[in-house]
């Protein structure tokens, strides 16, 4: 024991000298009390230009937590070869920052309630991220489905999209299911997931009626997306950044993709609350400088507009066939 | 008598450091001060802005700062330098193109150790929630450093500093990481790829890494980046373009979103680095909020035709 080897006086000297520290490092923390209770650093004052879906980010806890979605996850061992790995995480409009960060908007203008997420891991250690993704309504689903989408049909949900064995979408009813294996797995098993994920979920949602005025001909098959802002359009066509169609959640908005003369062109069909909306966004569309506008036209309460380096006889017929 | 047991001792040590380093923190006068670190400018046949093409990254990245006049133009012996990639997340290995490619970092930070640079480190901040060693491993960042002989550096909380910008036109203090204000050279390397709210993510918006509260400059974007750009002054921006994510950034998630380019970009400009990268999407850099924010500060120039490009082909 090193107290042994040391004199009476200089244990004594030692206790001594921790004792001084110790109210040394009390009057530290003292002062920093102080310092803080009267306020030395104040908080950053609120901003103003900050609108109400902003929101401190708020760091995921690694305790378990509670979700509406939980019950939608499937159990360990119900796809074979697959077990639970952490904890189920949560987010909902405050909190979806830590999950997305700066994609966040992608998910707001589709209405999002909240998203839970659960990893699974399978025999060679491969992680399998699962998100469940809420949103509003049928429409928002269909709507985040479809900006999603990237790779082959899969008949998962009422209607999926895939890359094989790694990564897998699907929307029903009011959801979105994404699943991401980090390394290829099995195909059979990502489907397993869906179909088990599909069976759990309420059933049911249509897609918006507006996507059924898309005309079928020259239609580039699963190119629809639904919209509500112009943000998840931005790669189809690029509208100057600025909002110039009026669009918002009460307007509902398709393009697709037309191959005509072996010519790729986009179709833009965007339904407002009255033709007076139509009409002045119609207005602000043809004044502004949107490139590659190659028509467009507005029909009561619908506007009509056509993107690409297209003849105008067939750019016209497209829109007109739309706007019928 | 009470009787403090070393790790009660150890124990009250670390509170009170702790409270002194916060108390610091808090306290110390804002230390970023615009014009600290300024990039410099090309003289004789250095190239204002270079592109360099083909299929080994290490080359490319290597020709496009040989175009500039060498990587001895930005750093000094001595200099400390840090490298800034993107790495947001820790779900998506680097064929997504969500992440800087690795061998354009590990590229870069092999450079800059050759010029005798007093140290060179690699640091980012992923999203928020996302712990930085995470996102370092599965970036393959953190491998390809290593195994140049780097490490990765993990960006402390209590060395975030309320700073003043005084050119701001929106934000007029943020809090920023000390040290990236305190670095002779910053390094930024953005991966160009599509982003939802801002339209593309460049090297100005690869700045939200070095600040706290990234999703506050998400309101007033445009303005609110280049305000951030007017204080941090990268001495050089290399925007990787070997893989592009065409949509769905910043994250993405399909390799079918995912474009080969095979090129980088290079420049002490900033805004001309980021207004070329653009033009890769089919944009130009007026298209960009945040980068037609900062050409009107006068931190970069627009007009490419104005500046000498140099585009080399790598076989």
């Amino acid at each position: 024991m090193w107290n042994e080897k040391w004199s009476s006086d200089q244990i004594s000297n030692v206790k001594w000298c921790v004792r001084r520290m110790s109210w040394l490092f009390f009057i530290c923390d003292l002062i920093f009390a102080i310092f803080l209770l009267a306020g030395c650093c104040p908080s950053e004052p609120p901003d103003p230009t900050t609108p109400p879906t902003a929101v401190p980010v708020v760091e995921p806890t690694a305790e378990p937590v509670a979700s509406p979605l939980a019950d939608f996850f499937p159990s360990a061992g119900v796809i074979p070869g697959w077990t639970l790995d952490g904890e189920l995480e949560a987010y909902d409009s405050e909190t979806i920052f830590a999950l997305v960060n700066g994609q966040a908007d992608f998910f707001f203008v589709y209405g999002f309630e909240q998203v839970a997420v659960r990893r699974y891991k399978n025999a060679e250690d491969v992680p399998l991220d699962v998100q469940i993704w809420q949103v509003a309504d049928p429409e928002g689903a269909y709507g985040l489905y479809t900006a999603s989408r990237a790779g082959d049909l899969a008949d998962v949900g009422n209607e999926g999209d895939t890359d094989p064995g790694r990564r897998l979408i699907f929307w029903q009813a009011s959801y979105v299911v994404e699943l991401f294996a980090r390394k290829t797995i099995p195909d059979t098993d990502l489907l397993g997931f869906g179909e088990a994920l599909s069976a759990a979920l309420p059933a049911g949602g249509e897609s918006p009626a507006l996507v059924e005025r898309l005309p079928a001909d020259g239609l580039v098959e699963r190119s629809a997306i639904f919209f509500y802002d112009a943000l998840s359009i931005q790669t189809e066509v690029w509208l100057g950044g600025e909002n110039v169609l009026g669009l918002s959640r009460e307007t509902g908005g398709v393009i697709a993709r037309y191959e005509l003369d072996s010519v790729i062109v986009r179709l833009m069909l965007v339904e407002y609350p009255d033709a007076g909306a139509a009409s002045a966004a119609l207005t602000a569309l043809e004044g502004g400088e949107v490139s590659d506008l190659a028509g467009a036209g507005a029909q009561d309460n619908l506007l009509g507009a056509v993107f690409g380096q297209v003849d105008e006889a067939s750019g016209r017929a497209l829109l007109e066939a739309a706007l019928e | 008598m009470h009787r403090m047991t070393r790790r009660q001792f150890l124990r009250l040590s670390g509170a009170a450091a702790a409270g002194l380093a916060l108390f610091g923190a808090g306290c110390t006068p804002a230390a970023g001060e615009p014009g600290r670190r300024t990039p410099p400018e090309p003289t004789g046949g250095q190239a204002y802005l270079s592109v360099a093409r083909g299929g080994d990254p290490a080359a490319i990245t290597e020709a496009a700062i040989a175009a500039l006049g060498g990587i001895e133009r930005f750093v000094k012996p001595g200099d400390d330098v840090i490298i800034k990639p993107n790495i947001c997340v820790n779900y998506r290995t680097p064929e997504y193109a969500a992440t800087t490619n690795p061998t354009v970092v590990a590229t870069l930070f092999t450079m800059c150790q050759g010029t005798g640079a007093g140290r060179v480190r690699v640091m980012d901040t992923p999203f928020p929630g996302i712990t930085p060693e995470s996102a370092y491993a599965e970036s393959g960042i953190e491998e390809a450093v290593k195994a140049v002989g780097g490490v990765m550096e993990v960006m402390s909380p209590v060395k975030f500093v309320k700073t003043a910008i005084p050119d701001g036109r929106d934000i007029t203090e943020w809090e920023v990481y000390q040290d990236i204000l305190d670095a002779n050279v910053l390094i930024n390397v953005p991966i160009a790829k599509h982003h939802s709210l801002a339209g593309l993510s460049l090297g100005g918006k690869n700045l939200l890494g070095v600040i706290t509260d990234p999703n506050k400059i998400h309101q007033n974007l445009g303005q609110r980046v280049a305000d951030l750009v007017s204080l941090v002054r990268p001495t050089l921006t290399v925007v990787d373009a070997v893989r592009v994510l065409t949509t769905h950034g910043p994250t993405g998630g399909s390799l079918n979103d995912v474009q080969q380019m095979d090129t980088v970009i290079a420049s002490h400009d900033i805004v001309a680095a980021d207004a070329y990268a653009a033009t890769l999407f089919g944009r130009t850099g007026s298209d960009i909020a945040y980068v037609r924010a900062a050409a009107d500060m006068g931190l970069g120039v627009l007009d490419l035709d104005s500046v000498t490009v140099e585009e080399i082909d790598v076989e």
